[in-house]
């Protein structure tokens, strides 16, 4: 397979130096790594027919990836397999103004795609995810990651309205109404076949384009902070502020990423005297000053009523005036983010347990998981986000450990376990799940819809050749 | 923390007490000195003052005592002596250090002041920073 890499490819496209190979063979998360023999960076579909096509002879396994940070050893290879390096695929083919809608490659990043409409001097936007700069917008949407415009908007993958994809007999497919029409502009009206590819963690084929919603953008944009001091306001909050449907955004943080945005890596895990429990930020847009006073009108009512029920909130504070005051905090205050307490932390370990789930569970969950995660002397750094329309929500509990330390490998191990089990006791089911939770949930998964996803993998992938294990395939 | 020049001031060492326990407004008003401290101006002010100052931000308590060569952060033992303290809610106090002068909190009753005003003063001018044209409130 190598020799066939290089010379399709060429020796400089093709990595085979160990050294190399093991930047490839693991991620941030206590997954076990597994390295390949070989990295192939390509930069057209009909490469990758021809890769899928000898690889699929060979029964060689192949995992694309563009930055790997899912948060999730979706991307850690077969050991002995090939790597798909797509991050040079970069392009953004096409941009519809009128219909909304980018045609875009696997390599385009958040902050690629970002500049490409600022060049363009577009009125239009995108859902920003709180992964890194350099992460691809396709690999999030594909998994159904979230963004900061995932409440008014649903999960990235909604966002598809159109796939280009490699089968495993290298064969070369269109959904949606691409498959007819030359503009992708809806996964309707034939039968949605995106969905054999979005949400399958690579396991079904190679994402080669991806057409993907844009949004309007607004001239007036605002991010306002709400230190709630109790989680049962928070999520009153929340759903309240959700049917006012004036947010493009309502998100919340616990008190421990302020902690470690300010620098203390790892707080104690127990809130101190007086401190908020949750930070709640409201994104808010509006076409003009006006309407931005009617909404935030409606913000302030609306917390008076939560407050009424016996909740306390801090008076809602302008993220650009904590960013002023507090220069520090400014990677909170544009898209995309770069969390580095998250995404470089000391012992460069960084695990979660990401689920979504249904809205009038959240708050006992989060309740749940945060008394897990003290018992288990971790800061209950959680993420919340109402999703949809308020429809459901996240419930993300993340940690960050010592990767060389097998003590606290075994202790996040352990714990992400625990997790898992109380929230999906709760009717929450984890997105981007890695192969332990795969394993973990798979007795309580429906086995008429596991047994037609394993019909599926056989149809798409005879070979069984596309990131195998990932999703129990 | 010192730049080494010796034409200024000499840098006083911002020390957080017990970082892992250390409660928020302790690390704000930690992360506040750390940024206003860069410039020269506000290091000369800073080597100069001396004296406890309580921060009381809603039910957050955080000590700044401004010592020769050091100033530290942390939250104020039982019957400490207090030079001067500022009382208001988290919105307030971050307005007041982003430069808003705080007339309109205090006759709002949203800040209290109480002990030496002069060194409050001195204080504000070592944590505040000038607004941006375009900065708002609500």
């Amino acid at each position: 397979m190598k020799d066939f890499l290089i010379e399709r490819l060429g020796a400089d496209n093709v990595l085979v130096d160990p050294e190399v190979l093991n930047a490839y063979s693991d991620d941030s998360t206590e997954a076990d790594p597994a390295t390949p023999s070989v990295v192939a960076f390509v930069t057209t579909v009909v490469e990758i027919q021809a890769i899928v096509k000898e690889a699929a002879r060979l029964e060689v396994p192949l995992t694309a990836r563009v930055a790997g940070t899912n948060v999730g050893g979706l991307t850690i290879p077969s050991d002995g397999g090939i790597v798909l390096d797509l991050s040079r695929m970069n392009r953004v083919i096409s941009i519809e103004p009128d219909d909304m809608v980018a045609v875009i490659e696997p390599g385009v990043t958040q902050q690629g795609l970002k500049d490409h409409i600022a060049r363009q001097d577009l009125p239009l936007t995108f859902g920003f995810s709180l992964a890194p700069p350099h992460t691809s917008v396709l690999a999030n949407a594909l998994l159904g990651g979230l963004t900061n415009r995932s409440l008014k908007y649903g999960d990235q993958s909604e966002w598809i309205s159109g796939l280009e994809a490699v089968r495993g007999d290298g064969s070369l497919l269109r959904t949606g109404s691409w498959a007819l029409s030359d503009v992708p502009f809806a996964r309707m009206p034939f039968p949605d076949l995106t969905g054999l590819f979005a949400g399958w963690q690579g396991t079904t084929g190679i994402v080669t384009k991806m057409a993907f919603r844009l949004w309007p953008k607004h001239p007036i944009e605002r991010r306002y902070l709400l230190l709630c001091y109790d989680l049962p306001g928070v999520y009153a909050a929340m759903r309240k502020l959700c049917r006012a449907e004036i947010c493009d955004d309502i998100g919340g943080l616990s008190w421990p990423s302020a902690k470690m945005m300010l620098g203390v890596p790892r707080p104690d895990p127990n809130l101190q005297a007086g401190e908020p429990h949750f930070f709640l930020y409201l994104d808010l847009t509006a076409e003009t000053a006006a309407e931005m006073d009617a909404k935030l009108d409606v913000v302030k009512r609306t917390i008076r009523a939560v407050e009424g029920a016996g909740s306390r909130f801090e008076p809602p504070i302008e993220v650009d005036t904590l960013v002023h005051a507090i220069p520090q905090l400014s990677m909170f205050s544009e898209f995309p983010m770069d969390l580095e307490f998250l995404t470089q932390p000391p012992g460069a370990g960084l695990t979660w347990v990401g689920t979504y789930g249904p809205m009038s569970r959240v708050t006992e969950a989060a309740r749940a998981v945060e008394a897990i995660m003290i018992r288990h002397d971790t800061p209950p750094l959680i993420v919340s986000r109402a999703m949809r329309g308020g429809h459901f929500v996240v419930l993300r509990m993340i940690t960050t450990f010592d990767k060389s330390d097998p003590a606290d490998v075994e202790r996040v191990k352990s714990l992400n376990q625990s997790l898992l089990d109380e929230v999906t006791h709760r009717g929450f089911v984890m997105y981007k799940s890695p192969v332990w939770a795969w394993h973990r949930m798979a007795p309580q998964i429906d086995p008429g819809m596991r047994r037609l996803m394993g019909e599926l993998k056989v149809l798409l992938d005879p070979a069984a050749i596309f990131n195998p294990g990932k999703l129990g395939l | 923390m010192n730049d080494g020049d010796a034409t200024e001031p000499r840098l006083p060492a911002v020390e957080l007490h017990d970082p892992p326990r250390a409660n928020l407004i302790s690390l704000l008003v930690r992360a506040m000195l750390d940024d206003r401290l860069a410039h020269p101006k506000a290091r000369t002010r800073a080597a100069r003052l001396r004296g406890a100052v309580l921060l009381r931000a809603s039910d957050m308590s955080t000590m700044l005592r401004f010592q020769p060569g050091r100033i530290t952060v942390g939250e104020p033992r039982e019957n400490a002596k207090v030079t001067a303290s500022i009382r208001g809610d988290m919105s307030s106090l971050l307005h007041l250090t982003a430069g808003q002068l705080p007339i309109r909190e205090l006759l709002a009753g949203k800040l209290t002041i109480f002990g030496d005003p002069i060194m409050l003063l001195r204080l504000l001018m070592i944590l505040r920073r000038e607004p941006k044209g375009d900065e708002r409130r609500i």
